[in-house]
């Protein structure tokens, strides 16, 4: 079942007729001597909620931006930002990311001005994972070292955040004002407010970067005229998202082309790795899915193949399989309109893992569904060079400004060293989360990531190393670290297992997880030589039964077991007063099962499996009733579970039923609402 | 299992399990298909001897709530059950069930009012409330089965009384609850006669289990209204 979906707000939050009422009603009065009451319920607001937020230990500092704390706010339309940074002690598994959005709401249900908790969220700051390697926000760097950020309460810890602005972080604020134009709830963006604000950041990012001239020539040109006027004035008019949203994309180029301007370019030749044969063009109708080819058919795009690249040097951008050719959905109407209709479009259909590019006036913009919303990300040239010369050119060779390049390098670096923190954390140790759950992971996602993570490693300085198949990526990985060749050929078995793809063999190769947690931090650290443990692990299993008077089902369960792909080492049977012919049934199996029989007179359960718990020759026991059939790959899911981390107590699966031999209203019952169940 | 169980850890805060989708079973795993560490058992008491046809679900519990076990579902690890073969057993597995559900509710200590109403069609959490300022627990996770019942309940008295009105709203609502109660079987293929037994099937271990567990759990002095059973969604859906 698809969850509610809701395209619009993210970023600007939801822009209601009322809202827009709300802030002209406000905006009005402001003009009145009711603007100083409005500056005092303001600054009641900020006191309480700074007071509240602050009172959850969890919080290191709260900070603020916009401007209101720059005592030029327009009541009703101003930006109030806080950014709230949680100790070192706090990880993202913590439950107190949502006690302090709990006490947030409470104050925000009265003071309104203060905006909703998930734009409060994005501005989290977790000093853990500054520890851990991974850098601050950028658009928290970037306000950091403006000095634009107010003390509300506590000390920053100092060395969060160093040096000048750099261009990569000037690029993310531009990408930023992109996405935002992009995703903000269009009756915003239709108001010509939202564009002052937009053209306003704009102009004051280029004033960062030391180009005067250049920011006054954007505030001369006559199409922003509007950014002269007063805020009310401005507020009431509408204007055209379509003419606003390209003249923001011309005037970022401008900033980019200034950006680039102002430093040599350096030339990169990537060098396809070479076991590989270029790979055959797929027709379009095979890279796209199906309703995207009806907006073909409706001439509003165009679909092609770009062949796959890694999304810029850094392990951000990991959306595209590596194998697989990047669909790009060219646009052929105006950019705002045709990217709004494609997120409708796409925002319709399941929350499955779809990512396109899409090309529109020049500029690469990656689309992609997530659970509830329709995302965009803006790719400038000058940061994600490849990716232009993959889909434009279809070219090995680029350019990109030195200074970006080296901006990249260092940042990637840094998360590869986070990365391998995270995984050198998470290894033999699955972190507990506030709330109660069943833990799982998609085993599938996780090598996948680990394996576009590697990719993206070899991509970068000095090899320039392009791999374009996962095939390749293991060969590319056994070349460099024969010592795990073992290792690696067990886990493309495995992975490619998952997949039903059996041509390399099949692997029971149950240690999996833990070796490629361990390879991991050591491959992403720069690690010359890698060891890990042999990914075939064994665990002594016990199977747990307690029965009483049902020795023909016993006597199936115990001829499934005797089909386990992994044989248990102790079949610990308890009879819990049996009178039929159990004892016969274990004499049967005890030729083909290590069985040991115990006995409990009191029919127990719970005393009985204690008994089991504690009188079993191994540490894990595996319960099991005597009326269920156990699949073949049972025992050795179970074993694999608990050799995934030291802290995993219980593993279990799914029960499912078993259908009688008889079709009857009892059995439908069963096949309906209990055909799986925990 | 057929309770949905979002154990009040910190019954102040806000609870994530309100976020995420309602399935049968999300927290504990079944005594036919459970492994166990045995340091784990040592360390969280072993199962409890008083916790009669629910020490699974108990014993779950303790390893939600210590500070170092957790549980992990393998998929790959599936056992298939056979079920009861006749009504009447299936009647009394359900009753059983839901008569010594409440014990591992109880045994939490905590005390309040979580209330919980559950969308039968999707599964999913519509809305909520929760205070532990009570002086006992009560723990309510109504679905359109219990309209349904109400509904149908008011029809018999506006019958027995003869308030035509009340009647009307009876009827309204029961056009409103009987569609959305009957969900799950709709979306299944089978022939209509199939269909409607199955329906009555249902009804009758609904009413088993939760009359069950209301009684059961009362002996603990705690209030539990369970609810009822859904179709399971698919295994790989978290």
């Amino acid at each position: 079942m698809a969850p509610e979906l809701d395209w619009r707000p993210i970023g600007g939050g939801r822009y209601s007729r009322v809202t827009w009422l709300l802030q002209a009603i406000v905006l009005l009065l402001g003009r009145t001597p009711l603007k100083s009451v409005f500056g005092r319920i303001y600054d009641l607001g900020m006191r309480r909620v700074v007071a509240a937020v602050a009172s959850h230990p969890a919080v290191c500092c709260i900070l603020g931006s916009g401007s209101y704390f720059e005592n030029r706010a327009t009541y009703g339309l101003s930006d109030v930002d806080l950014i709230i940074v949680l100790n070192e002690k706090v990880t993202r598994a913590d439950a107190s990311a949502r006690e302090i959005a709990h006490l947030y709401e409470r104050e925000q249900s009265i003071f309104k001005f203060l905006g909703r908790w998930p734009e409060k969220e994005a501005n989290l700051i977790y000093l853990s994972d500054i520890a851990a390697g991974f850098p601050a926000p950028e658009s928290f760097r970037i306000r950091y070292k403006q000095g634009k950020l107010v003390k509300l309460y506590g000390e920053l810890p100092s060395g969060i955040v160093s040096g000048a602005i750099t261009s990569s972080e000037v690029l993310g604020e531009i990408n930023t004002l992109l996405r935002f134009s992009l995703v903000a709830d269009p009756r915003h963006v239709e108001r010509e407010i939202f564009w002052k604000r937009i053209f306003a950041k704009l102009i004051a990012l280029t004033e960062l970067i030391d180009l005067p001239e250049a920011a006054a020539s954007m505030r001369m040109r006559l199409d922003l005229n509007f950014m002269r006027e007063d805020d009310a004035r401005v507020f009431f008019r509408r204007s055209d998202p379509n003419t606003m949203f390209a003249l923001q994309l011309t005037l970022s180029r401008q900033i980019m082309h200034l950006i680039a301007a102002r430093e040599g370019k350096q030339k990169i030749r990537q060098v396809r790795f070479e076991s590989q044969q270029r790979r055959p063009e797929l027709p379009a109708n095979l890279i796209a899915p199906a309703f995207m080819r009806d907006l073909v058919d409706q001439q509003l795009i165009d679909i092609k193949s770009v062949a796959p690249v890694p999304i810029g040097f850094g392990p951000r951008m990991l959306y595209f399989a590596i194998g697989d050719p990047i669909p790009m959905l060219e646009l052929h109407e105006a950019t705002y309109e045709g990217i709004l209709r494609l997120r409708k479009i796409i925002g319709k259909r399941p929350p499955t893992d779809l990512n396109a590019l899409v090309s529109t006036d020049g500029f690469l913009f990656i689309i992609s569904r997530q659970p509830t919303f329709v995302d965009l990300i803006p790719l400038d040239p000058l940061q994600f060079a490849n990716v232009y010369a993959a889909a434009f050119g279809d070219s090995l060779d680029f350019e990109m400004p030195a200074n970006v390049l080296a901006e990249q390098q260092a940042g990637a670096t840094t998360m590869f060293h986070a990365l391998a923190n995270l995984y050198r954390t998470n290894d033999s140790k699955v972190a507990k989360l506030p709330h109660p759950c069943i833990y799982r992971e998609d085993e599938g996602e996780v090598i996948e990531n680990a394996l576009r993570i590697l990719r993206v490693q070899a991509a970068c300085a000095p090899a320039w190393t392009l791999i374009q198949r996962t095939r390749d990526v293991f060969e590319y990985l056994r070349r460099k670290h024969p010592e795990c060749e073992q290792f690696l050929n067990e886990l493309e078995r495995y992975q490619r297992n998952m997949y039903g793809d059996l041509s390399l063999g099949t692997t029971e190769a149950n240690n999996i997880y833990h070796c490629l947690h361990q390879f991991m931090y050591q491959a992403l650290t720069g690690a010359q030589t890698i060891a890990v443990d042999s990914p075939h692990a064994h665990l002594g299993i016990t199977v747990g039964v307690i029965t009483r008077n049902r020795a023909g089902d016993l006597a199936e369960m115990l001829e499934s077991l005797t089909h386990q792909v992994r044989l248990p080492d102790e079949v610990l049977v308890v009879d819990n007063g049996s009178t039929d012919r159990t004892q016969e049934v274990l004499g049967q199996f005890r030729e083909r099962l290590p069985i040991r029989c115990e006995f409990l007179e009191r029919a127990d359960i719970p005393a009985a499996r204690n008994m089991v718990i504690e009188s079993a020759a191994n540490e894990i026991i595996s319960f099991v009733d005597d009326d269920c059939i156990t699949e073949p790959r049972w025992l050795a899911a179970v074993e694999r579970g608990f050799l995934r981390a030291e802290n995993i107590g219980v593993v279990g699966g799914w029960v499912h039923h078993q259908p009688a031999p008889h079709r009857s209203t009892v059995d439908n019952y069963y096949r309906t609402f209990h055909h799986t169940k925990s | 299992m057929i309770i949905e169980l979002p154990l009040f850890s910190d019954s102040s805060r806000r609870n994530q399990a309100g976020a995420r989708p309602i399935r049968m079973g999300f927290f504990h795993f079944s005594n036919n298909n459970l492994s166990i560490r045995r340091q784990c058992a040592r360390d969280v008491g072993m199962y409890d001897l008083n916790a009669t046809k629910s020490e699974d679900v108990d014993l779950c519990f303790r390893v939600a709530l210590s500070p170092k076990w957790i549980a992990w579902r393998e998929d790959e690890a599936v056992v298939r059950h056979k079920g009861r073969r006749t009504l009447w057993g299936l009647i009394t597995q359900m009753w059983g069930w839901g008569l010594y559900v409440g014990y591992p509710y109880a045994k939490t200590g905590i005390r309040g009012v979580f209330l919980y109403w559950l969308n039968g069609r999707n599964h999913t959490l519509v809305g909520r409330f929760e205070t532990s300022r009570f002086p006992i627990l009560v723990c309510a996770f109504p679905t359109d089965f219990y309209f349904v019942n109400v509904f149908a309940l008011l029809l018999l008295l506006a019958a027995c009384f003869g308030h035509w009105w009340l009647a009307l709203i009876a009827v309204a609502g029961l056009v409103w609850a009987i569609p959305r109660y009957l969900a799950d079987i709709r979306k299944i293929t089978m022939m209509p006669s199939a269909k409607v037994k199955l329906a009555i099937v249902h009804y009758l271990t609904n009413v088993a289990f939760t009359v069950a567990a209301f009684v059961g759990a009362l002996r603990h002095r705690i209030i539990l209204i369970p609810s009822s059973v859904f179709r399971p969604d698919h295994p790989r859906t978290p």
